[in-house]
Protein backbone atom coordinates (compact mmCIF):
# COMPACT_ATOMS: atom_id res chain seq x y z
CA UNK A 1 0.00 0.00 0.00
CA UNK A 2 1.09 3.45 -0.45
CA UNK A 3 2.42 5.77 1.96
CA UNK A 4 0.98 8.96 2.98
CA UNK A 5 4.02 10.79 1.48
CA UNK A 6 3.29 9.60 -1.89
CA UNK A 7 -0.09 11.27 -1.59
CA UNK A 8 1.46 14.42 -0.21
CA UNK A 9 2.99 14.21 -3.29
CA UNK A 10 -0.44 13.64 -5.34
CA UNK A 11 -1.94 16.15 -3.68
CA UNK A 12 1.23 19.03 -4.60
CA UNK A 13 0.87 18.14 -8.20
CA UNK A 14 -3.09 18.17 -7.90
CA UNK A 15 -2.89 21.60 -6.89
CA UNK A 16 -0.09 22.60 -9.08
CA UNK A 17 -1.92 21.17 -11.98
CA UNK A 18 -4.83 23.76 -10.89
CA UNK A 19 -2.69 26.66 -10.98
CA UNK A 20 -1.80 25.46 -14.83
CA UNK A 21 -5.14 25.50 -15.48
CA UNK A 22 -5.96 28.67 -13.89
CA UNK A 23 -3.25 30.53 -15.92
CA UNK A 24 -4.87 28.45 -19.50
CA UNK A 25 -1.54 25.61 -19.54
CA UNK A 26 -3.57 22.76 -20.20
CA UNK A 27 -0.99 21.11 -21.21
CA UNK A 28 1.31 21.64 -18.51
CA UNK A 29 -1.61 20.58 -16.31
CA UNK A 30 -1.40 17.34 -17.87
CA UNK A 31 2.48 16.61 -17.59
CA UNK A 32 2.02 17.74 -14.13
CA UNK A 33 -0.72 15.11 -13.21
CA UNK A 34 1.16 12.40 -14.83
CA UNK A 35 4.42 13.32 -13.06
CA UNK A 36 2.07 13.43 -9.62
CA UNK A 37 0.96 10.05 -9.66
CA UNK A 38 4.30 7.95 -10.05
CA UNK A 39 4.42 5.70 -6.77
CA UNK A 40 0.92 5.07 -6.20
CA UNK A 41 -0.83 2.36 -8.15
CA UNK A 42 -4.24 4.63 -8.78
CA UNK A 43 -5.99 1.59 -10.37
CA UNK A 44 -6.08 -0.08 -6.73
CA UNK A 45 -6.79 3.24 -4.73
CA UNK A 46 -9.46 4.19 -7.26
CA UNK A 47 -11.41 0.57 -6.68
CA UNK A 48 -10.72 0.37 -2.39
CA UNK A 49 -12.60 3.72 -2.47
CA UNK A 50 -15.71 3.23 -4.78
CA UNK A 51 -15.20 -0.23 -2.26
CA UNK A 52 -16.02 2.08 1.04
CA UNK A 53 -18.30 3.73 -0.93
CA UNK A 54 -20.26 0.94 -1.19
CA UNK A 55 -20.13 0.41 2.35
CA UNK A 56 -21.29 3.67 3.09
CA UNK A 57 -23.81 3.34 0.93
CA UNK A 58 -25.21 0.01 2.28
CA UNK A 59 -25.01 1.49 6.14
CA UNK A 60 -27.09 4.11 5.22
CA UNK A 61 -29.72 2.24 3.90
CA UNK A 62 -29.28 -0.20 6.62
CA UNK A 63 -30.10 3.07 8.86
CA UNK A 64 -33.07 3.77 7.00
CA UNK A 65 -34.37 0.11 6.91
CA UNK A 66 -33.73 0.22 10.84
CA UNK A 67 -35.93 3.23 11.10
CA UNK A 68 -33.19 5.70 12.32
CA UNK A 69 -34.74 9.55 11.22
CA UNK A 70 -32.82 10.98 8.49
CA UNK A 71 -31.10 13.36 10.81
CA UNK A 72 -29.53 10.65 12.98
CA UNK A 73 -28.52 8.70 9.78
CA UNK A 74 -24.39 10.18 9.98
CA UNK A 75 -24.30 9.14 13.68
CA UNK A 76 -25.70 6.17 12.80
CA UNK A 77 -23.08 5.66 10.19
CA UNK A 78 -20.14 6.36 12.42
CA UNK A 79 -20.73 4.14 14.97
CA UNK A 80 -20.54 1.52 12.79
CA UNK A 81 -18.01 1.99 9.67
CA UNK A 82 -15.45 1.03 11.73
CA UNK A 83 -16.95 -2.72 12.87
CA UNK A 84 -17.64 -2.34 8.79
CA UNK A 85 -13.78 -1.75 7.78
CA UNK A 86 -12.09 -4.36 10.09
CA UNK A 87 -14.35 -6.77 8.89
CA UNK A 88 -13.70 -5.85 5.16
CA UNK A 89 -9.96 -5.94 6.06
CA UNK A 90 -9.27 -2.49 5.10
CA UNK A 91 -7.10 0.31 6.54
CA UNK A 92 -9.20 3.33 7.35
CA UNK A 93 -6.23 5.77 6.37
CA UNK A 94 -5.81 4.30 3.03
CA UNK A 95 -9.14 4.46 2.99
CA UNK A 96 -9.66 8.12 2.84
CA UNK A 97 -6.38 8.80 0.87
CA UNK A 98 -8.02 6.58 -1.47
CA UNK A 99 -10.50 9.62 -2.31
CA UNK A 100 -7.69 11.96 -3.08
CA UNK A 101 -6.94 9.27 -6.02
CA UNK A 102 -10.98 9.85 -7.02
CA UNK A 103 -10.39 13.39 -7.21
CA UNK A 104 -7.03 12.67 -9.40
CA UNK A 105 -8.78 10.16 -11.71
CA UNK A 106 -11.66 12.40 -12.12
CA UNK A 107 -9.72 15.35 -12.82
CA UNK A 108 -7.39 13.61 -15.41
CA UNK A 109 -10.36 11.94 -17.13
CA UNK A 110 -12.04 15.49 -17.60
CA UNK A 111 -8.64 16.99 -18.58
CA UNK A 112 -8.10 13.94 -21.06
CA UNK A 113 -11.42 13.55 -22.12
CA UNK A 114 -11.98 17.40 -23.54
CA UNK A 115 -8.60 18.16 -24.29
CA UNK A 116 -9.44 19.48 -27.43
CA UNK A 117 -12.07 21.70 -26.46
CA UNK A 118 -9.36 23.76 -24.25
CA UNK A 119 -8.04 27.13 -26.32
CA UNK A 120 -4.23 26.78 -25.64
CA UNK A 121 -2.95 29.98 -24.80
CA UNK A 122 0.18 31.25 -25.77
CA UNK A 123 2.21 30.52 -22.32
CA UNK A 124 5.78 33.17 -21.94
CA UNK A 125 8.09 31.99 -19.50
CA UNK A 126 11.46 33.72 -17.56
CA UNK A 127 13.89 32.37 -15.11
CA UNK A 128 10.94 33.05 -12.21
CA UNK A 129 7.40 32.73 -14.12
CA UNK A 130 5.48 31.12 -16.71
CA UNK A 131 2.43 33.22 -17.33
CA UNK A 132 -0.35 33.84 -19.71
CA UNK A 133 -2.36 37.13 -21.01
CA UNK A 134 -6.12 37.29 -21.60
CA UNK A 135 -7.02 40.69 -23.40
CA UNK A 136 -10.43 41.71 -23.63
CA UNK A 137 -9.75 45.10 -24.13
CA UNK A 138 -9.45 47.47 -23.09
CA UNK A 139 -9.14 44.66 -20.09
CA UNK A 140 -6.15 42.71 -20.13
CA UNK A 141 -5.34 40.16 -17.11
CA UNK A 142 -2.33 38.98 -16.73
CA UNK A 143 -1.88 35.28 -14.51
CA UNK A 144 1.47 34.22 -13.66
CA UNK A 145 2.64 31.10 -11.55
CA UNK A 146 6.26 31.24 -9.33
CA UNK A 147 8.41 28.10 -10.82
CA UNK A 148 9.17 27.80 -7.09
CA UNK A 149 7.60 29.60 -4.22
CA UNK A 150 8.50 32.44 -2.98
CA UNK A 151 7.18 35.02 -0.11
CA UNK A 152 5.80 38.08 -1.27
CA UNK A 153 8.12 40.96 -2.53
CA UNK A 154 9.09 44.16 -0.60
CA UNK A 155 6.34 46.51 -0.84
CA UNK A 156 9.03 49.55 -1.61
CA UNK A 157 10.40 47.34 -4.70
CA UNK A 158 6.57 47.16 -5.69
CA UNK A 159 5.86 50.71 -5.03
CA UNK A 160 8.95 51.22 -6.95
CA UNK A 161 8.54 49.25 -10.19
CA UNK A 162 5.09 50.95 -10.44
CA UNK A 163 6.06 54.05 -10.08
CA UNK A 164 8.44 53.93 -12.89
CA UNK A 165 5.94 52.72 -15.10
CA UNK A 166 4.55 56.12 -14.81
CA UNK A 167 1.82 54.85 -11.84
CA UNK A 168 0.75 56.22 -8.73
CA UNK A 169 0.18 53.36 -6.09
CA UNK A 170 -1.96 53.29 -3.59
CA UNK A 171 -1.04 51.60 0.12
CA UNK A 172 -0.81 47.98 -0.17
CA UNK A 173 -3.38 45.48 1.79
CA UNK A 174 -0.85 42.95 2.87
CA UNK A 175 -1.32 39.78 5.27
CA UNK A 176 1.50 37.70 5.72
CA UNK A 177 1.66 35.68 2.53
CA UNK A 178 -0.23 37.90 -0.18
CA UNK A 179 -0.03 41.34 -0.84
CA UNK A 180 -2.97 43.33 -3.25
CA UNK A 181 -1.73 46.86 -4.32
CA UNK A 182 -3.83 49.22 -6.92
CA UNK A 183 -1.98 51.51 -9.42
CA UNK A 184 -3.61 54.45 -11.24
CA UNK A 185 -2.65 57.04 -13.94
CA UNK A 186 -4.56 59.36 -16.12
CA UNK A 187 -4.75 56.09 -19.16
CA UNK A 188 -4.37 53.16 -16.98
CA UNK A 189 -5.45 51.37 -13.71
CA UNK A 190 -3.93 48.29 -12.67
CA UNK A 191 -4.21 45.91 -10.08
CA UNK A 192 -1.29 43.60 -8.48
CA UNK A 193 -2.28 40.42 -6.16
CA UNK A 194 0.81 38.28 -5.18
CA UNK A 195 0.89 35.41 -3.02
CA UNK A 196 2.58 31.92 -2.79
CA UNK A 197 2.42 30.19 -6.19
CA UNK A 198 1.05 33.16 -8.23
CA UNK A 199 0.38 36.77 -9.49
CA UNK A 200 -2.29 38.02 -10.98
CA UNK A 201 -2.32 41.44 -12.57
CA UNK A 202 -5.36 43.26 -13.89
CA UNK A 203 -4.86 46.15 -16.12
CA UNK A 204 -7.50 48.80 -17.88
CA UNK A 205 -6.35 51.09 -20.05
CA UNK A 206 -7.50 54.13 -21.83
CA UNK A 207 -5.82 53.41 -25.24
CA UNK A 208 -5.72 48.88 -25.41
CA UNK A 209 -1.94 48.71 -26.29
CA UNK A 210 -0.84 45.19 -25.98
CA UNK A 211 3.06 46.79 -25.70
CA UNK A 212 1.78 48.78 -22.75
CA UNK A 213 -0.01 45.75 -21.36
CA UNK A 214 3.79 43.35 -21.94
CA UNK A 215 5.68 46.51 -20.12
CA UNK A 216 3.68 46.62 -16.95
CA UNK A 217 3.76 42.56 -16.58
CA UNK A 218 7.43 42.78 -17.30
CA UNK A 219 8.08 45.33 -14.71
CA UNK A 220 6.00 43.75 -11.63
CA UNK A 221 7.26 40.23 -12.45
CA UNK A 222 10.90 41.17 -12.46
CA UNK A 223 10.29 42.75 -8.63
CA UNK A 224 12.54 40.46 -6.68
CA UNK A 225 11.03 38.22 -4.41
CA UNK A 226 13.09 35.88 -1.76
CA UNK A 227 12.40 31.76 -2.12
CA UNK A 228 10.04 30.94 0.75
CA UNK B 1 -4.00 42.70 15.49
CA UNK B 2 -5.23 41.45 18.70
CA UNK B 3 -8.53 40.17 19.95
CA UNK B 4 -9.07 43.27 21.71
CA UNK B 5 -8.87 45.41 18.90
CA UNK B 6 -12.32 46.84 17.60
CA UNK B 7 -14.23 44.80 15.45
CA UNK B 8 -14.94 45.93 11.98
CA UNK B 9 -16.84 45.41 9.07
CA UNK B 10 -15.16 42.38 7.49
CA UNK B 11 -12.91 41.00 10.39
CA UNK B 12 -12.63 37.49 11.15
CA UNK B 13 -12.43 36.70 15.01
CA UNK B 14 -10.75 33.19 15.37
CA UNK B 15 -11.41 31.16 18.66
CA UNK B 16 -10.44 27.92 19.93
CA UNK B 17 -11.10 25.65 22.49
CA UNK B 18 -9.26 24.06 24.42
CA UNK B 19 -8.15 20.27 24.56
CA UNK B 20 -8.85 17.57 22.48
CA UNK B 21 -11.91 15.32 22.02
CA UNK B 22 -11.62 11.88 21.33
CA UNK B 23 -14.16 10.81 18.80
CA UNK B 24 -13.46 7.33 18.81
CA UNK B 25 -15.22 5.68 21.44
CA UNK B 26 -18.00 8.18 21.14
CA UNK B 27 -21.41 6.25 21.28
CA UNK B 28 -23.93 8.38 18.71
CA UNK B 29 -25.68 9.94 22.06
CA UNK B 30 -22.65 10.75 23.19
CA UNK B 31 -21.90 12.58 19.53
CA UNK B 32 -24.93 14.37 19.95
CA UNK B 33 -24.42 15.03 23.54
CA UNK B 34 -20.70 16.49 22.92
CA UNK B 35 -22.01 18.91 19.80
CA UNK B 36 -24.89 19.71 22.25
CA UNK B 37 -21.68 20.73 24.80
CA UNK B 38 -19.62 22.87 21.89
CA UNK B 39 -22.83 24.98 20.66
CA UNK B 40 -23.36 25.60 24.61
CA UNK B 41 -20.41 26.70 25.59
CA UNK B 42 -19.12 28.38 22.08
CA UNK B 43 -18.93 31.85 23.54
CA UNK B 44 -16.28 30.66 26.24
CA UNK B 45 -14.03 29.52 23.89
CA UNK B 46 -10.90 31.45 24.12
CA UNK B 47 -9.92 33.86 21.50
CA UNK B 48 -6.94 32.78 18.96
CA UNK B 49 -6.65 35.23 16.56
CA UNK B 50 -8.18 38.38 15.11
CA UNK B 51 -7.82 39.79 11.14
CA UNK B 52 -9.54 41.75 8.95
CA UNK B 53 -10.19 39.96 5.56
CA UNK B 54 -8.15 41.29 1.94
CA UNK B 55 -11.34 40.17 -0.01
CA UNK B 56 -9.44 39.55 -3.57
CA UNK B 57 -7.02 37.17 -1.46
CA UNK B 58 -10.60 35.34 -0.18
CA UNK B 59 -11.77 35.10 -3.77
CA UNK B 60 -8.51 33.29 -4.39
CA UNK B 61 -9.24 30.78 -1.78
CA UNK B 62 -12.67 30.29 -3.17
CA UNK B 63 -11.74 29.71 -6.27
CA UNK B 64 -9.22 26.82 -5.21
CA UNK B 65 -10.04 25.26 -2.11
CA UNK B 66 -14.18 25.16 -1.79
CA UNK B 67 -16.51 22.72 -2.68
CA UNK B 68 -19.04 24.52 -5.11
CA UNK B 69 -17.24 27.85 -6.57
CA UNK B 70 -19.54 30.85 -6.63
CA UNK B 71 -18.19 33.66 -8.52
CA UNK B 72 -17.97 36.90 -6.86
CA UNK B 73 -17.60 35.54 -3.43
CA UNK B 74 -15.77 38.51 -1.86
CA UNK B 75 -18.94 40.78 -3.05
CA UNK B 76 -20.96 38.19 -1.29
CA UNK B 77 -18.99 38.58 1.68
CA UNK B 78 -20.23 41.92 2.71
CA UNK B 79 -23.47 41.86 1.23
CA UNK B 80 -24.34 38.76 2.73
CA UNK B 81 -26.54 39.26 6.11
CA UNK B 82 -28.86 36.27 7.64
CA UNK B 83 -29.08 34.45 4.06
CA UNK B 84 -31.20 37.29 2.61
CA UNK B 85 -30.50 40.02 0.42
CA UNK B 86 -32.47 43.70 0.24
CA UNK B 87 -36.00 43.39 -0.33
CA UNK B 88 -37.81 44.01 -3.52
CA UNK B 89 -40.22 46.63 -3.55
CA UNK B 90 -44.21 44.82 -3.04
CA UNK B 91 -46.52 46.20 -5.33
CA UNK B 92 -49.91 47.75 -3.98
CA UNK B 93 -52.30 45.18 -5.54
CA UNK B 94 -52.49 42.46 -3.17
CA UNK B 95 -51.51 39.03 -4.49
CA UNK B 96 -53.78 36.52 -5.70
CA UNK B 97 -55.11 33.92 -2.38
CA UNK B 98 -52.63 31.62 -0.91
CA UNK B 99 -49.89 33.24 -3.10
CA UNK B 100 -47.24 35.52 -1.85
CA UNK B 101 -45.19 38.26 -4.59
CA UNK B 102 -41.35 37.18 -4.57
CA UNK B 103 -39.96 40.12 -2.99
CA UNK B 104 -37.35 38.56 -1.37
CA UNK B 105 -34.25 36.47 -2.37
CA UNK B 106 -32.65 33.78 -0.50
CA UNK B 107 -28.98 32.69 -1.17
CA UNK B 108 -29.17 28.96 -0.75
CA UNK B 109 -26.60 27.61 2.13
CA UNK B 110 -23.77 26.93 -0.63
CA UNK B 111 -23.15 30.64 -0.12
CA UNK B 112 -22.16 30.43 3.50
CA UNK B 113 -20.82 26.90 2.79
CA UNK B 114 -18.22 28.97 0.71
CA UNK B 115 -17.97 31.89 2.69
CA UNK B 116 -16.95 29.35 5.33
CA UNK B 117 -14.34 27.03 3.67
CA UNK B 118 -12.66 30.45 1.96
CA UNK B 119 -12.22 31.75 5.39
CA UNK B 120 -11.22 28.73 6.73
CA UNK B 121 -8.17 28.39 4.09
CA UNK B 122 -7.15 32.09 4.49
CA UNK B 123 -6.63 31.36 7.97
CA UNK B 124 -4.23 28.34 7.68
CA UNK B 125 -2.32 29.92 4.96
CA UNK B 126 -2.51 33.71 5.68
CA UNK B 127 -2.17 33.71 9.24
CA UNK B 128 -0.80 30.28 10.16
CA UNK B 129 1.84 30.27 6.99
CA UNK B 130 0.62 27.17 5.90
CA UNK B 131 1.79 26.04 2.29
CA UNK B 132 -1.64 26.38 0.40
CA UNK B 133 -0.19 23.64 -2.08
CA UNK B 134 -0.09 21.07 1.27
CA UNK B 135 -4.01 21.62 1.54
CA UNK B 136 -6.95 18.98 -0.33
CA UNK B 137 -10.01 19.53 -0.92
CA UNK B 138 -11.77 16.28 -1.35
CA UNK B 139 -14.94 17.02 -2.61
CA UNK B 140 -14.45 19.84 -4.92
CA UNK B 141 -16.71 17.78 -7.22
CA UNK B 142 -19.20 16.54 -4.64
CA UNK B 143 -17.83 13.54 -4.11
CA UNK B 144 -20.87 12.16 -2.41
CA UNK B 145 -20.29 8.91 -0.09
CA UNK B 146 -16.93 8.58 -0.66
CA UNK B 147 -15.36 8.14 3.02
CA UNK B 148 -13.94 11.59 3.93
CA UNK B 149 -13.88 14.71 5.23
CA UNK B 150 -13.89 18.29 3.36
CA UNK B 151 -9.83 19.12 4.16
CA UNK B 152 -6.57 16.73 4.07
CA UNK B 153 -3.77 19.12 5.64
CA UNK B 154 0.36 18.20 4.98
CA UNK B 155 1.79 19.82 7.71
CA UNK B 156 5.53 18.02 8.56
CA UNK B 157 6.87 21.42 9.43
CA UNK B 158 4.10 21.41 12.41
CA UNK B 159 2.86 25.32 11.79
CA UNK B 160 -0.53 23.87 13.57
CA UNK B 161 1.01 23.03 16.60
CA UNK B 162 -0.42 25.08 18.29
CA UNK B 163 -3.72 24.84 17.47
CA UNK B 164 -3.39 21.17 17.73
CA UNK B 165 -2.04 21.42 21.15
CA UNK B 166 0.71 19.13 20.46
CA UNK B 167 2.46 17.23 17.86
CA UNK B 168 0.61 15.22 15.67
CA UNK B 169 1.05 13.32 12.40
CA UNK B 170 0.28 14.22 8.75
CA UNK B 171 -2.61 14.01 7.34
CA UNK B 172 -4.36 16.57 9.61
CA UNK B 173 -8.29 16.07 9.00
CA UNK B 174 -10.40 19.37 8.80
CA UNK B 175 -14.35 19.36 8.53
CA UNK B 176 -15.77 23.06 7.77
CA UNK B 177 -19.52 23.72 8.90
CA UNK B 178 -20.78 27.20 8.32
CA UNK B 179 -24.20 28.98 9.31
CA UNK B 180 -25.04 32.75 8.50
CA UNK B 181 -26.79 32.39 12.45
CA UNK B 182 -26.39 30.39 15.08
CA UNK B 183 -24.84 27.29 14.87
CA UNK B 184 -27.34 24.47 15.50
CA UNK B 185 -26.14 21.25 17.59
CA UNK B 186 -27.28 19.25 14.14
CA UNK B 187 -24.55 20.82 12.16
CA UNK B 188 -22.12 20.03 14.76
CA UNK B 189 -22.72 16.82 15.47
CA UNK B 190 -22.73 15.78 11.45
CA UNK B 191 -19.27 17.19 11.44
CA UNK B 192 -17.99 15.28 14.65
CA UNK B 193 -19.46 12.59 12.79
CA UNK B 194 -17.52 12.93 9.38
CA UNK B 195 -14.27 13.16 11.29
CA UNK B 196 -15.20 10.12 13.81
CA UNK B 197 -15.63 8.18 10.36
CA UNK B 198 -12.44 9.72 8.60
CA UNK B 199 -10.33 9.07 11.78
CA UNK B 200 -12.28 5.89 13.54
CA UNK B 201 -9.36 4.50 15.85
CA UNK B 202 -6.11 5.83 14.60
CA UNK B 203 -3.87 8.07 15.68
CA UNK B 204 -4.68 11.08 13.45
CA UNK B 205 -5.93 14.58 14.79
CA UNK B 206 -9.08 16.31 12.85
CA UNK B 207 -9.68 19.68 13.12
CA UNK B 208 -13.89 20.39 13.04
CA UNK B 209 -14.19 24.53 11.91
CA UNK B 210 -17.21 25.95 12.80
CA UNK B 211 -17.96 29.28 10.78
CA UNK B 212 -20.09 31.69 12.00
CA UNK B 213 -21.76 34.89 10.91
CA UNK B 214 -21.96 37.53 13.58
CA UNK B 215 -24.77 39.50 13.01
CA UNK B 216 -24.27 42.16 15.21
CA UNK B 217 -21.15 43.09 13.26
CA UNK B 218 -21.14 41.56 10.10
CA UNK B 219 -17.85 39.97 10.83
CA UNK B 220 -17.28 36.09 11.08
CA UNK B 221 -16.55 33.87 13.47
CA UNK B 222 -14.22 30.62 13.24
CA UNK B 223 -14.40 28.42 16.52
CA UNK B 224 -12.21 25.47 15.88
CA UNK B 225 -12.17 22.29 17.55
CA UNK B 226 -9.79 20.11 17.95
CA UNK B 227 -10.29 16.24 17.89
CA UNK B 228 -8.59 12.75 17.71
CA UNK B 229 -9.15 9.19 17.02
Amino acid sequence: MENSRAFEKLLHGMNLASDDLWIGDVDGAITTLGEAASGINLEEMVTLAKRVRKMRVSLTSQARDSGTPEHLIPQWRAARISEALEKEGIEREHAVLATLAIRYDKLRMTLEQQLELYPRTKVFKNSQYKYTIMSSPPEFEVRAILLSPARKPNTGDLKNALEKLGLTPSEPIESDQSIVIRAYSNNEYVVVMMEQYTVQVQVILRKPLGERVMEITKAILSVKRDNA
Amino acid sequence: MTSSSPTLFNDVQVYLRSGHIALHHLTERQIDEKASNIVSSISAFPPLDSFRVNRTVLENYNRWYTEKRIHGIDRHFLDYSGGVVALSSQPSIPPPRHLRYLDSRFYSGDVSGQIGESLFVYFLVERRRLNRRNIGHLRPQKLASYLTCDYLIWDRRQVLSSIIQGMYSSPLYAEVKSSTGDLTEGSVSHGLCQLKESIGNTSKHGLLSLVSRKQETQGYGIYLVVVRG
